[in-house]
């Protein structure tokens, strides 16, 4: 990045053209920070008038990875003031003492040369890259000062608060709530709606655990766990497979879950649905289901039955494009297995409006074979935050909040939790005005700019909007088109509230002082609450008195708790027999959902047809390499080295029927946008398909590394939500591919 | 897949100049012991050129280093094993021969500035040292040139071992190369004094000169045919990452440079010169009638063909490697 | 390859070690893909050391080779030399750098860096001497094959074959 001018008080942010070499020249120039010992982070520090703080601590301090949400055990290694590696906590569940790619490069985030340093308030146009430099001081009051004047002028459901799953989710929504607004953004429904949906509707819980070390038998659909690595997830099922279990993979690509398994279906996308169908009409009608499992633990069989009655193999066929035989031979042998066996709830599966009943076909198909809380089968888990007790600070209770929400939940979405949200939804409404118009936006860790499908829409919504405030580390895309840009302290800086993990509570600690001007999550909503006039929500004098108190109920100090990162309080005896209970309307695995029936929507797992490209289009498939995480890592000079650009997979065939080669310049093009980029040419894909991996394509000239490198597939992106589960429809967008 | 060249063209005018030199100076002792006032020109001449090309190739091969200040560590043993190590010590011992070798071929009126002690006594004590006499000095090149012999012999063909011994790297793992680097430095060297002496006379040099230059040359080249036709077919001949590595100059990205550079500039035109040179000293017996433009162009290309061929081998064997197995 | 170069300061665009990716192999939808990690092999018999003019690079005795980084002079002989790509040229020290097996860490007991954090379980370090050490006992139970062996270098990685398919 060449930072065209930055003074004392402005910094424009600007891309020569040459950009490798001016990328490089400034790296060996001193400004790249990772691998900086102390002294030279002083000078450094000193020369851009900065003061570099003590250290917290050498050695090696406890903490909790940031670099997706599965938020592992780090041990990060602290040498003079610097934090010089990160490994697996081994005391971690999520971790066990390994790390994924990104995971290890985390300090790559805290060091990278392209952190927010100060706040910053626009003084240009919005995406112009210009901004002033100013202090918290100046920026937290301009901040709570516009945020009340939209309170008072439109009501306080004028201000739209979003943010991606993070540790400190409830004091974002506590200031929201303070605040009196209902909208909330959150990225689920651009993931999995579906499967929260389904899964609270079916079992009363919002994704069951499953157990790897003692099962058989696994289907996925999706869900590319060799490269959307969830660390301890990922190990399980290598162990699962090195053990002998079978897994089946539904995937329309083979990706490298695909590659590892016993068995690669390619299935057409969207069609997954058909195909759990057709296994549920074959155990139903062959009377391999747990009869007694059902008997006992289950509504709505003869429903279920009654409906999948029609869903034959040869019928499923057509539309997955699975050979009948082998949909038997898969049914047959998973209900053989169970209940050492589960259908895995996946994330987005096919991420077809169908989806959220494909989502319901696979849960109810783990129930009838009785595949729930027995060993290698579904398990009854809390999840994060169940079972242990810890403190709160008493506050106010919330003002009501009159206004409707925008993005339709529940009014016109009955059955999407509240806490899910549809997050595409509040962009349109900030377009559309219905209900009613939006006015500000306050983004914390996210990037709704990449994020949400159909990118020059979310653009037009950001100008209708007086006031946009984006809290973040770097200067991602959204960042990049605020109005202020808060910088936070990364998460290898900060506290953040106390988090359950199984059955131990585990900490987030700093393992060095914050850089620059950059603060914790906690004390910057702790500030403009204040400023709002809503300190009574906050009441804790700083990160440290936060854990402490939230630490009150345990027979743990703050120190201890910092020096083994983790604390696990003795197990009651009775606590191991759990009740097979569910949390649903009936108390039972709800095979037929009473609230779906009442709501007007089928209440069993049903056939919805899915969209199929015209002649000449392909699907347009998305997904993760194990290098990246969403739209976050792409600058991160460490796994900018390892993956870079994200070429469009095609097979063969396809690309010989246009005349294009690997690594030839294409456009790809659907209905909303047009993008330019090379193809991979391989055999590793439905002949339907294209393939890229998302997050690339940033338009934030603040991304040295990552600026205009790759595509970013929300340039493509057509908005689909499904009805009943407010899940994102990615994969049903269309393209047409040509050579350029 | 694409690998990365860790030697450039620092290396290869080092490997081009070194054997420029090493040629130089062979030819410079040969044509002083085959003796008299006749060759005389290119022995002077080949004294001239011998120290000062692989000087500057030198210079060029410590700035390659990754670290130049550490260059002493080559003198600080010798590592028998790599012929870098001793590479070094040839270079060294090639060096301070040229460098004598040269000053006592300087012109008259300079060599009162050349003293070296007559007594070993007298080492300690600079003012007893004295010029030589005249027999001295043709002693001295004798002497001198004659070490010179083995020493050039070494220089111009350690540079084709050290390649050679890698067998990661198939294009250069033949025995084949160490002899071909050998007479194409040889060939350089003549082809250095050729184009010199066409460059400089006044008169048309004697029969003798050109006889003894154009022979030379072209027997060196003839021989460096006869090691091209073996490395190339052997190459082909032998396991397929070796044939794969070939393919680079049969049909891949430096077949050009090999043949036309190499093969047609810097061996079949210079060979094809000097052989119609040669003929027309031994056909007309009247007079010799030479043709110092040709001499300008044969000797020319001869360095431009030598300077290509470094250049082939260094890039295309860094492209060589093992075939993956897979 | 993130944790091996942050561990070792290696600089960005280098490598200590690697991953090949092979395939995808076959025809649609018959496919197969497989990986091979690899670093330094710690021959028994290296090339890099045979060649090096002054001696930088060395065998220790229990197998690891080493480059003694006050030693090079950065003449890259040795990168030529090394059938596996395994040294890189380092610009910031102007020396010659490879995987060292993290002997810093082995002196503590602690496994290499690579090895510690691979979540896919595929590599694994120890002492071929002892016939109870976990590697000695992969070696005992499994195929294998080493690479280049025809170069006469004696490489001491050794690929196993788990149970699962290769490409």
């Amino acid at each position: 990045m060449t930072v065209k001018s930055e003074n004392e008080e402005t910094i424009q942010y600007s891309m020569s053209r040459r950009k490798f070499l001016g990328a490089v020249a400034a790296g060996a120039a001193g400004v790249s920070l990772a691998g900086l010992g102390f002294d030279r982070l002083q000078v450094y520090a000193e020369q851009h008038g900065d003061t570099v703080r003590t250290t917290v601590r050498d050695g090696d301090v406890y903490t909790l990875c940031e670099m997706c949400v599965w938020r592992c055990g780090v041990a990060a290694k602290v040498h003079n003031g610097e934090i010089v590696k990160l490994e697996g906590n081994p005391d971690h569940p999520h971790s066990r003492g390994k790390l994924c790619p990104r995971g290890q490069a985390g300090l790559g985030m805290t060091y990278d040369p392209d952190r927010v340093r100060t706040p910053l308030i626009r003084v240009g146009k919005r995406g112009e890259g210009k901004f002033r430099k100013v202090t918290w001081e100046e920026a937290l009051d301009y901040t709570a000062a516009r945020m009340q004047e939209i309170k008072e002028k439109y009501g306080p459901e004028a201000m739209i608060f979003s943010t991606t799953h993070n540790l400190i989710q409830q004091q974002f929504e506590n200031l929201m709530r303070a605040y009196g607004s209902p909208n909330y953004g959150t990225q689920r429904s651009l993931c999995f709606n579906a499967m929260i949906t389904a899964n609270s509707l079916t079992f009363g819980l919002d994704e069951p655990g499953r157990d790897y070390t003692n099962t058989d038998y696994i289907i996925y659909a999706g869900r590319n766990l060799m490269e959307a690595i969830s660390n301890s997830e990922t190990q399980d099922l290598v162990e699962a497979l090195a053990k002998g279990a079978k897994v089946v993979v539904l995937d329309p690509r083979f990706t490298k879950t695909a590659a590892r398994a016993t068995e690669w279906v390619p299935v057409r996308p969207g069609g997954d649905l058909a195909f759990f169908l057709a296994m549920l009409h074959e155990i139903i009608e062959n009377d391999w289901y747990d009869h007694e499992f059902v008997e006992n633990y289950t509504v709505g069989f003869d429903e279920l039955a009654q409906e999948v009655h029609n869903y034959t193999p040869e019928w499923a066929a057509q539309r997955c494009d699975v050979p009948a035989a082998q949909i038997r031979t898969i049914a047959r042998e998973f209900s053989l297995a169970a209940p050492r066996a589960f259908a895995h709830p996946n994330w987005r599966t096919s991420n077809f409006e169908n989806s959220f009943q494909t989502e319901r076909a696979i849960a109810v198909l783990n129930a009838i074979v009785g595949s729930w809380n027995t060993p290698g089968g579904l398990q009854n888990a809390t999840g994060e935050g169940g079972g242990i007790e810890l403190g709160s600070i008493p506050q106010p209770p919330y003002p009501r909040t009159r206004a409707m929400r925008l993005d339709g939940v529940p009014w016109k979405y009955p059955v999407v939790p509240l806490k899910l949200g549809i997050f595409q939804n509040i962009r349109d409404a900030v377009l559309t005005g219905k209900p009613y118009q939006a006015h500000g936006w306050f983004v914390y860790r996210q990037n709704p700019l990449s994020s949400i499908a159909e990118r020059r829409k979310t653009l037009a919504a950001f100008s209708k909007l007086d006031f946009i405030v984006t809290i973040d580390i770097l200067m991602n895309d959204t960042a990049y088109y605020s109005d202020v840009v808060l910088p936070e302290a990364t998460y290898l800086e900060r506290y953040d509230p106390l988090t359950v993990v199984e059955d131990r509570v585990f900490l987030r600690q700093p393992a060095i002082e914050p850089l620059f001007q950059s603060k914790p999550g906690l004390w910057i909503f702790r500030e403009i609450g204040k400023r709002l006039g809503l300190g009574d929500y906050f009441n804790y004098e700083s990160e440290e008195d936060y854990i402490t108190k939230q630490l009150s109920p345990l027979p743990i100090s703050l120190a201890e708790m910092k020096d083994a990162g983790y604390y696990e309080p003795e197990k009651d005896a009775g606590s191991e027999e759990q009740e097979l209970t569910f949390h649903t309307s009936s108390g039972k695995i709800e095979l037929s959902s009473s609230v779906l029936k009442r709501v007007g929507f089928d209440p069993v797992p049903h056939w919805e047809e899915p969209a199929r490209p015209a002649g000449n289009q392909f699907y347009l498939l998305t997904g993760k390499v194990a290098q990246h995480t969403q739209f976050a890592t792409q600058n991160n000079k460490y796994l900018h080295d390892l993956f870079s650009e994200n070429p469009a997979w095609m097979h063969t065939s396809a690309a010989t029927k246009r005349g294009i080669e690997n690594g030839d310049w294409i456009y790809v093009e659907s209905k909303v946008g047009k993008v330019k980029t090379q193809a991979l040419v391989t055999e590793g894909i439905r002949p339907d398909c294209i393939f890229m991996v998302a997050g690339f394509g940033h338009v934030s000239k603040g991304l040295h590394l990552a600026f205009r490198e790759g595509i970013s597939d929300s340039d493509l992106h057509v908005s689909y939500t499904d009805p009943i589960s407010g899940s994102q429809a990615l994969s049903q967008t269309f393209v047409k591919v040509y050579k350029a | 897949m694409t690998h990365e060249y860790h030697w450039g063209w620092l290396i290869v005018n080092y490997l081009f100049l070194a054997g420029v030199s090493a040629g130089a100076m062979a030819t410079s002792g040969l044509a002083n012991y085959l003796g008299g006032r006749k060759l005389e020109n290119i022995g002077r001449i080949g004294a001239y050129v011998a120290p000062f090309p692989v000087l500057i190739g030198t210079g060029l091969l410590i700035f390659d280093l990754g670290r130049p200040e550490r260059a002493w560590r080559l003198f600080a043993g010798v590592h028998w094993t790599s012929p870098m190590s001793i590479g070094s010590w040839l270079l060294t011992g090639f060096i301070v021969i040229s460098l004598l070798y040269f000053l006592l071929w300087l012109p008259e009126k300079y060599q009162r500035f050349v003293r070296v002690p007559h007594r070993l006594k007298d080492m300690r004590h600079l003012r007893r040292w004295r010029p030589l006499n005249p027999t001295q000095n043709r002693q001295g090149k004798l002497i001198l040139g004659g070490l010179g012999l083995p020493v050039s012999v070494g220089v111009g063909m350690y540079t084709g071992v050290l390649l050679g011994a890698i067998p990661a790297r198939p294009f250069w793992n033949t025995p084949m190369v160490a002899q071909l680097f050998l007479f194409s430095a040889m060939s350089t060297g003549v082809g250095s004094i050729l184009f010199i002496r066409s460059l400089l006379s006044e008169d048309h040099g004697t029969k003798a000169e050109h006889m003894l230059l154009n022979s030379m040359d072209s027997v060196l080249i003839v021989f460096e045919i006869f090691m091209i036709i073996p490395f190339l077919l052997h190459q082909t001949l032998s396991t397929w990452s070796h044939k794969e590595a070939v393919q680079l100059i049969m049909g891949g990205q430096y077949t050009l440079h090999f043949w036309l550079g190499v093969v047609v500039l810097g061996i079949l035109t210079p060979l094809g010169i000097e052989i119609f040179e040669l003929w027309n000293l031994v056909a007309k017996k009247h007079e010799p009638r030479v043709h110092l433009n040709l001499g300008l162009v044969s000797g020319g290309l001869v360095i431009v063909g030598g300077f290509i061929l470094r250049y082939v081998f260094v890039y295309a064997g860094q492209v060589s490697h093992f075939l993956p197995h897979y | 390859m993130v944790s091996c170069s942050i561990e070792n300061n290696v600089p960005v665009g280098h490598h200590r070690n690697w991953v090949h990716q092979i395939g995808i192999k076959g025809e649609f939808p018959t496919l197969g893909m497989s990986f091979e990690p690899g670093n330094c092999m710690h021959c028994d018999n290296p090339p890099c050391e045979r060649v090096c003019p002054v001696g930088a690079t060395y065998r220790r005795d229990d197998g690891i080779v080493m480059i003694d980084q006050d030693a090079c002079i950065g003449c890259k002989y040795c990168i030529e030399a090394c059938p596996y790509d395994a040294r890189y040229f380092n610009e910031e020290t102007g020396t010659t750098d490879k995987c060292t097996a993290c002997v810093h860490r082995v002196y503590k007991g602690e496994e290499p860096a690579c090895v510690a954090t691979c979540i896919g379980n595929a590599r694994h370090f120890g002492d071929l001497n002892d016939p109870k050490s976990e590697v000695s006992q992969l070696l005992a139970t499994n195929d294998y094959y080493r690479l280049y062996e025809e170069a006469g270098t004696g490489p001491a990685i050794y690929y196993i074959y788990k149970g699962g398919r290769k490409a």
